[in-house]
């Protein structure tokens, strides 16, 4: 482990050698030198980004970003010819080997999470499939009644997910009901025109269709109340009450 | 004789501290002589002899 100044501070600072230099080039005009100076201003900083961002692999790259700066300050700041440029560039990056040998990098970013597994199949999936091909169909037809009575048998639905125990009665309402619009679906969509009858129809099925529900919903209350009774009665008994 | 329980060592290295120095010390002296060579010969360039 490697505290933070020595990993992100260091490698910084080691421009300060460099800019009496630069700022002499700068002010002596010499174009060529003052290139060779800021390319080792720059390479540092780019080492210390390197060092900063930690993967795998980067304090390698970092040393011979530092290799480079120098090599460029030897050739073209001072024009030191290759051989100079070479024996510092290979201390430069031997020195930050050294400097950063059993440094801790990050492990490489983990795979992205697998989607999520879609969510069990429940048993009305393939009413609510259906209700929802009819939903389509009649946002289509020039028959208004059909919607209703779709989103009236969906809450239907949702009550009788709530109680698994009585799926059976379910598939009974829908073998009528669903079969039923889902029919009268069909043949309004192959252009059937809508007999007389069929806006009272659908209003049947609208009621009937609410009013399980609202059935379903009363035996439910109606069993809470006795639990409730028999509840208070007990305790009362136990003499808690 | 060691005891079975007795605390070891722990199994990770100490961190490398000479081999750091000597890095610290390599790397920063490049850089001065690098720096100090690059000032010295653009003198020297541009002052007439």
């Amino acid at each position: 482990m490697i505290s933070a100044f020595w990993r992100r501070w260091l490698l910084p600072f080691t421009i300060l050698p460099l800019l009496p230099a630069t700022m002499f080039n700068l002010f002596a005009g010499r174009e060529v030198a003052l290139l060779g100076c800021l390319l080792g201003l720059g390479f540092p900083l780019a080492a210390a980004w390197l060092m900063r961002r930690g993967r795998s692999g980067d304090a390698g790259l970092a040393a011979l970003a530092m290799g480079g700066s120098v090599a460029s300050v030897a050739w073209l700041g001072a024009d030191a010819g290759p051989v100079a440029a070479l024996v510092l560039a290979v201390g430069a990056w031997g020195g930050t080997r050294l400097l950063y040998s059993g440094v801790q990098e990050a492990a490489p970013p983990p795979p992205p999470p697998e989607p999520a597994l879609p969510p069990p199949p429940r048993p009305l999936d393939d009413a609510r499939a259906r209700l929802r091909g009819i939903a389509d169909a009649a946002q289509r037809l020039p028959e208004p009644r059909l919607l209703p009575v779709a989103l009236a048998i969906a809450a239907v639905l949702d009550e009788f997910e709530r109680r698994p125990e009585r799926l059976e009665e379910a598939r009974r309402f829908l073998g009528v009901n669903l079969d039923g619009l889902e029919r009268i679906a069909a043949r309004l969509s192959a252009g059937a025109e809508s007999p007389p009858g069929l806006p009272s129809l659908l209003r049947e099925m609208e009621a009937a269709a609410t009013g399980l529900r609202t059935r379903l919903r009363e035996e439910e209350s109606a069993a809470l109340a006795v639990q409730v009774n028999v509840l208070g009665g007990k305790i009362r008994e136990a003499g808690y009450g | 004789m060691t005891l079975r329980n007795a605390p070891m060592a722990p199994p990770t290295a100490p961190p490398p501290l000479g081999a750091r120095l000597v890095g610290f010390f390599l790397l920063g002296g490049t850089m001065w002589i690098a720096g100090l060579l690059a000032l010295f010969r653009s003198i020297m360039a541009v002052v007439p002899t």
